[in-house]
C-alpha cells in the first residue's frame, strides 16, 4: 500500500515538474494569446524554428520540397571533382552559394550569417560582452588608447584612465596593431586575467595592470541635464539592444531626481535593433494604443501596443532628434511619438526602413535574417523607402558636421557639443517655447 | 516530525515548479527567435574586399570574376562519385553544409514576406556565387542567351561584337586588377572593322566602368589615414559606394560583349598608354568565318590558314592538306587564331604527323590527398589522343613546315604550334604567342544555362607549359612586317632552311 502511495507521490511530482517546464516554455505564447484572443497565427508566430517546421510537415505543407538543392549539389560535386585550382572546403563553398541564393532575392536585409557573424550579432543584441570594459580608439600615431572606462567595469576598478595608450597586452607589443586584433586579445573568458602595459601621460614608466575579465555591459545611453536653467534633460540612445530600455529607465530616474521638466531624446545615427525593445522604449513616451503595426505574409495587421509598466516616469514635454541615420526601431519609436503628438521631431528625414527581419538560428550555429514583415506607424503610414519627416527641419551643413567632428575628437568623454550642434540647439528652443506655452510634465491618464 | 513533513511537501512542490518554469523558459530562450530590425553595417565601417563585391553582385544580379570566351573546350568528363548522399529526412536537424542550404531555402519559402524569385533563379544565384568564389576569371556561370552565342562559336559563327576575350589578372600599382583583354577580333566582324586588336583592354561598357578591382581595397590606405576623422571617412565611403553603383560587374560586362544584347553597345577600349576611345556597335549580325582557307603560293609551296578550331576544322584541314600533299613546303598560318575546340587541333596534328603524341593535359585528381600535393591539390596527367580523327584517309605530310604565329595565337593554336615545332621541327615565325594554356570545360545545364570551369592546363609532349609566358618564335618579325602582306612571303622564304633539330622525349 505504501509502495503504491510512494509511487503515486513520485508520479505527481514528475507531472508537476513536466508541466512546469512546458509552462516556462509556452508562457510567452500564453501572454500573446491573451493579448490577441482568438488569433492563432500570432500564437504560432512565436514558436521556435524546429517546432514550426515540424508543424508545417504535420500539416502536409509542401515547403520541404527540393528547390535549388539538387542543382546546387550537382554543380558543387562537378566543381569539387574537376576544378583545376585550389578549393576551399565544402562548408566555405556552400556558405558562398547560400549567400548567392539569398542575393538573388534582391533584399539587402535578407541575408545569411555565418557562425562568426551570428555570434557577433548576438553579442551586439545582448549589449554585453566579456572583457574589461574600456572604450578604445586609435590616435593619429596609430596607437590604440582608452577613450573611457565603462561604469562598474573591471578596468575602472583597476584604475585604467582615459587617455592611457595600450602598449602591450600580456607579453605582446600591440603598438601599431589593428584595433580589432587588440580588442580580441583583451577579451576572453570570464574570470580570467589579462595584463596590460599602459603608457600614461605625465607618468614616466609604463603602468602595468592585471585585470580580471568579466561580463561588461555596453553603454548605449548618454544622458545629462543639458540646460540646468530650464531643466531640460538629454538622453541619447545608440541602438536598441537588451541594455537600452534598462539604461534609459536609469537615466530618466536620475534626471527626474534632478528636477527635469523637459527632455531631448536623441536618436540620430541610431540604426535600430530589437523590435520588442523599441516597444519598451516607445511605451515610455506614448500613452496608449499601438506602437507599431506589423504585417507578415499571412494574416492581417497585428499591433504591438503600449506597455503600461513603462509609465513609471511622468510624460515629459519631448523633442526627438532624428536624421538619415535613424533607422528601423528608431523610426518605429519616433513614428509612434509623432503620430500620437507626444513629441516634436527635430532634424532631418529618417532612413526609411519599414521592414522587420526575423533571425533564425540553424543547427550548424549559423543563422539567417529573413524579412518577414512590413511595419507601419500607429496611423498606418508605410515609411519604407520614404522615412519620416521631422516636424521641424534643421539640416546640418558640411561645415557643421566638420566642426562637431573636431569637437568629439578633442572631447571624447563629452560628446555633446551644444555650441556647434544646431539641431540640438533647435530642440532646446522648441522645448523652451513649449514651456512658455504652458507645457509641463504630467501623469498618465 | 509531523510539522516538518507538512511543510516539506508544499515547499518541494513550489521549488520544483519554479525550477521547472525556469528550465522551460531557458529552453525557449535557447531556441530564440529574435525579431530584429537592423540596417546593414553602419557608415562607420567600410567594406573589406569581397563584401563590396557581394554587394555589387546583389545589386546587378550578376557575379564577379569571370572567364573569357575563347574556350579550349573538351566535352565534359563524368564527375567522380558523390562524397555524401543526403537523405531529405535528415536535412532539418542535420548540421552539414547541404542541410544548412536546404534549411535556408525552406525558411525563405516559409517566411519571406514578399514573393520570392523562382527556384531556378535562386539555383542560378547559388551556382554563380559558388563559381565566383573560386576567384578564377575563367570559371563562371553563363545564362541562356550567352550560352547560345558560345555554342555557336564551336561552329565558327561569332555573334555579338565579334570579340574574343579573356580576363587577365594584372598588377597595377598595389592592386591586382582583372582586365577584359581582347584575344582576337574575328575577321569581318564589327569589332575588326572598328580596328580592335589583340591586347586591347575593355574598360567600360555603355560608359559603366568595368569593376575589375575592389574600390574599397584600392582605398584602404586612404581610409586608414581618415580613421580618426569620422566625418571625412563617412564621405569617402559614400563616394566609393557611389563609384561602385556606377560600374558594371565583370560577368555582366562579358555577357554584354558576347551577346551585344543591347544594341547599340558602346565599348571603351584602352590600348597601352594611349587615351581610351569609344567604339559603338549597332549591328548584331553574327560573323561567320572560314575556319580553314588554303591556296598554293607562287613557288609552289602550300599555304593553309586556320582561323579557329571548330567542328569542321578536322575535315577541312585534312582536305586542304590532301590537296597540297605534293607541295615541297607548307606555311601554316596560325596568326590571330584564338583556339577553340581541342579535338580538332589534335586531329590536325594527326593529319600532319599520324601517330605522333600531341601532348597532355594536367587535370585535378579528385582522389588524391590534397594535403600531400605541393601546389595545394592532387594532379594527374592525361594524354591527349585524337578522338575525332578526320574522316577518310589521313593525309600525312613530309615536307618542311613553317608556322606563322603572333600575339593573337592562343590556347589550342599554341598547342598545335608547339607540337609542330617540337615534333616536326617546324620553325615558329613572327611574334610571341598569347600565353593562354588553361583548358576550360563547358557544362551545359538542363534549364538552358551553363557554366565553364577551368579544368586543366595544356602541356606539350615535351612537358612544356606556356600559360602566361606564350611561345617564343624562332624567327622574329616586327609587328609591321607581321601584319603586312610580306609576312607570308617571308615565311615561305625560310622554308629552304629545312627543319629544326627535333628533340626526342
Amino acid at each position: 500500500m505504501s509502495v503504491v502511495k510512494r509511487l503515486f507521490k513520485v508520479a505527481v511530482l514528475v507531472v508537476v515538474v513536466a508541466l512546469s517546464v512546458v509552462g516556462g516554455f509556452v508562457y510567452p505564447n500564453i501572454r500573446e494569446c491573451l493579448r490577441h484572443p482568438g488569433d492563432l497565427a500570432s500564437v504560432l508566430s512565436v514558436l521556435p524554428l524546429q517546432m514550426k517546421i515540424g508543424l508545417s510537415s504535420a500539416m502536409g505543407d509542401e515547403a520541404a520540397a527540393e528547390g535549388p538543392l539538387q542543382m546546387y549539389q550537382d554543380t558543387l560535386y562537378t566543381v569539387q571533382s574537376n576544378y583545376y585550382g585550389k578549393l576551399s572546403d565544402g562548408r566555405t563553398l556552400t556558405y558562398s552559394a547560400i549567400r548567392g541564393m539569398m542575393a538573388s532575392i534582391g533584399d539587402r536585409y535578407t541575408r545569411f550569417l555565418d557562425p562568426t557573424e551570428y555570434a557577433k550579432m548576438q553579442e551586439d543584441n545582448q549589449g554585453e560582452f566579456v572583457g574589461i570594459g574600456t572604450q578604445l580608439d586609435v590616435n593619429p600615431q596609430n596607437q590604440v588608447y582608452v577613450v573611457k572606462t565603462l561604469p562598474n567595469s573591471p578596468a575602472l576598478h583597476a584604475h585604467v584612465m582615459s587617455g592611457d595608450i595600450i602598449a602591450k597586452v600580456g607579453d605582446k607589443t600591440v603598438l601599431g596593431m589593428d584595433i580589432t586584433r587588440v580588442v580580441t586579445m583583451i577579451r576572453g573568458q570570464p574570470r580570467t586575467p589579462v595584463t596590460l602595459t599602459l603608457i600614461r601621460k605625465g607618468v614616466e614608466k609604463p603602468v602595468v595592470v592585471t585585470i580580471t575579465r568579466n561580463y561588461v555591459h555596453q553603454e548605449v545611453v548618454v544622458s545629462r541635464m543639458l540646460d540646468p536653467q530650464h531643466k531640460i534633460g538629454y538622453i541619447s540612445l545608440a541602438q536598441f539592444n537588451e541594455e537600452s530600455d534598462v539604461q534609459i529607465n536609469k537615466a530618466m530616474d536620475q534626471l527626474q531626481k534632478q528636477g527635469m521638466r523637459a527632455l531631448v531624446f536623441d536618436l540620430r545615427g541610431n540604426p535600430g535593433g530589437l523590435l520588442n525593445i523599441a516597444q519598451d522604449v516607445a511605451s515610455r513616451f506614448v500613452p496608449a494604443g499601438p506602437i507599431v503595426w506589423v504585417k507578415e505574409r499571412e494574416g492581417g495587421m497585428q499591433s504591438l501596443n503600449v506597455e503600461n509598466d513603462k509609465h513609471n516616469h511622468p510624460l515629459y514635454p519631448l523633442a526627438v532628434l532624428v536624421n538619415d541615420g535613424s533607422a528601423s526601431a528608431s523610426e518605429i519609436t519616433s513614428g509612434a511619438i509623432k503620430d500620437n503628438g507626444t513629441g516634436t521631431l527635430v532634424g532631418e528625414r529618417t532612413f526609411g526602413k519599414g521592414l522587420v527581419q526575423t533571425i533564425i538560428p540553424l543547427p550548424d550555429k549559423s543563422a539567417v535574417a529573413i524579412t518577414t514583415a512590413h511595419y507601419f506607424t500607429p496611423a498606418k503610414h508605410d515609411i519604407n523607402h520614404k522615412g519620416i519627416e521631422p516636424d521641424v527641419a534643421v539640416t546640418l551643413t558640411d561645415a557643421d558636421e566638420k566642426a562637431m567632428n573636431d569637437y568629439v575628437n578633442n572631447h571624447p568623454d563629452d560628446p555633446i557639443d551644444l555650441a556647434n550642434d544646431r539641431q540640438l540647439q533647435k530642440a532646446v528652443s522648441v522645448l523652451i517655447q513649449k514651456e512658455q506655452d504652458g507645457a509641463k510634465p504630467h501623469g498618465w491618464s | 516530525m509531523n510539522r516538518l513533513s507538512t511543510v516539506f511537501w508544499p515547499v518541494l512542490v513550489i521549488l520544483l515548479v519554479v525550477a521547472g518554469f525556469g528550465v522551460g523558459a531557458h529552453l525557449r530562450g535557447a531556441a530564440v527567435n529574435a525579431m530584429l530590425l537592423h540596417r546593414l553595417p553602419s557608415v562607420g565601417q567600410y567594406s573589406r574586399s569581397g563584401v563590396a563585391f557581394e554587394a555589387q553582385a546583389s545589386r546587378l544580379g550578376g557575379v564577379l570574376p569571370l572567364p573569357g570566351n575563347s574556350p579550349s573546350v573538351r566535352l565534359a568528363q563524368a564527375g567522380s562519385a558523390a562524397n555524401e548522399s543526403y537523405n531529405s529526412d535528415d536535412l532539418l536537424s542535420n548540421d552539414s553544409p547541404m542541410a544548412t542550404f536546404q534549411q535556408v531555402y525552406s525558411l525563405l519559402k516559409d517566411q519571406f514576406v514578399d514573393p520570392l524569385p523562382t527556384d531556378t533563379q535562386m539555383a542560378h544565384g547559388a551556382a554563380s556565387a559558388l563559381l565566383a568564389s573560386l576567384d578564377d576569371p575563367n570559371s563562371r556561370y553563363i545564362e541562356s542567351p550567352e550560352r547560345g552565342v558560345l555554342e555557336q562559336q564551336s561552329k565558327g559563327i561569332y555573334g555579338g561584337s565579334g570579340l574574343l576575350f579573356t580576363v587577365r589578372k594584372v598588377t597595377v600599382g598595389d592592386l591586382l586588377e582583372r582586365q577584359i583583354t581582347v584575344i582576337d577580333a574575328i575577321p569581318g566582324s564589327p569589332a575588326a572593322s572598328a580596328g580592335i586588336q589583340t591586347g586591347d583592354v575593355i574598360t567600360a561598357v555603355d560608359n559603366h566602368w568595368v569593376i575589375g578591382y575592389d574600390p574599397f581595397e584600392a582605398q584602404t590606405k586612404e581610409f586608414k589615414k581618415l580613421a580618426n576623422d569620422e566625418y571625412a571617412l563617412d564621405k569617402a565611403i559614400t563616394a566609393t559606394e557611389t563609384k561602385i553603383s556606377q560600374g558594371i560587374s565583370l560577368s555582366k560586362a562579358q555577357e554584354q560583349i558576347d551577346t551585344a544584347s543591347t544594341a547599340p553597345l558602346t565599348l571603351t577600349i584602352q590600348r597601352g598608354d594611349a587615351p581610351s576611345r569609344d567604339v559603338t556597335f549597332n549591328d548584331n549580325t553574327p560573323t561567320k568565318i572560314n575556319d580553314v582557307t588554303s591556296h598554293t603560293l607562287s613557288n609552289g609551296n602550300g599555304y593553309i590558314k586556320i582561323a579557329a578550331f571548330t567542328d569542321a576544322t578536322a575535315a577541312d584541314f585534312n582536305s586542304a592538306l590532301t590537296a597540297l600533299s605534293s607541295a615541297p613546303g607548307l606555311v601554316i598560318d596560325l596568326r590571330d587564331c584564338p583556339g577553340g575546340l581541342i579535338d580538332p587541333a589534335i586531329a590536325v596534328a594527326h593529319s600532319v604527323a599520324p601517330g605522333s603524341d600531341f601532348g597532355a593535359i594536367s587535370l585535378r585528381d579528385s582522389h588524391a590527398d590534397a594535403s600531400k600535393a605541393s601546389a595545394g591539390f592532387g594532379k594527374k596527367l592525361e594524354e591527349l589522343t585524337a578522338s575525332n580523327a578526320a574522316p577518310g584517309a589521313v593525309a600525312g605530310y613530309h615536307g618542311n613546315i613553317d608556322v606563322l604565329v603572333n600575339k593573337g595565337t592562343a590556347n589550342t593554336a599554341e598547342m598545335l604550334a608547339a607540337f609542330l615545332h617540337d615534333r616536326i621541327g617546324a620553325r615558329l615565325i613572327g611574334g610571341s604567342t598569347f600565353g593562354d594554356g588553361l583548358a576550360q570545360t563547358y557544362f551545359p545545364l538542363s534549364d538552358g544555362s551553363a557554366f565553364t570551369l577551368t579544368t586543366g592546363e595544356l602541356q606539350t609532349d615535351l612537358g612544356k607549359t606556356f600559360n602566361m609566358t606564350g611561345l617564343t618564335p624562332d624567327v622574329a618579325m616586327t609587328p609591321q612586317e607581321l601584319s603586312g602582306d610580306t609576312a607570308v612571303a617571308k615565311a615561305e622564304s625560310l622554308l629552304s632552311l629545312g627543319p629544326l633539330k627535333v628533340s626526342k622525349s
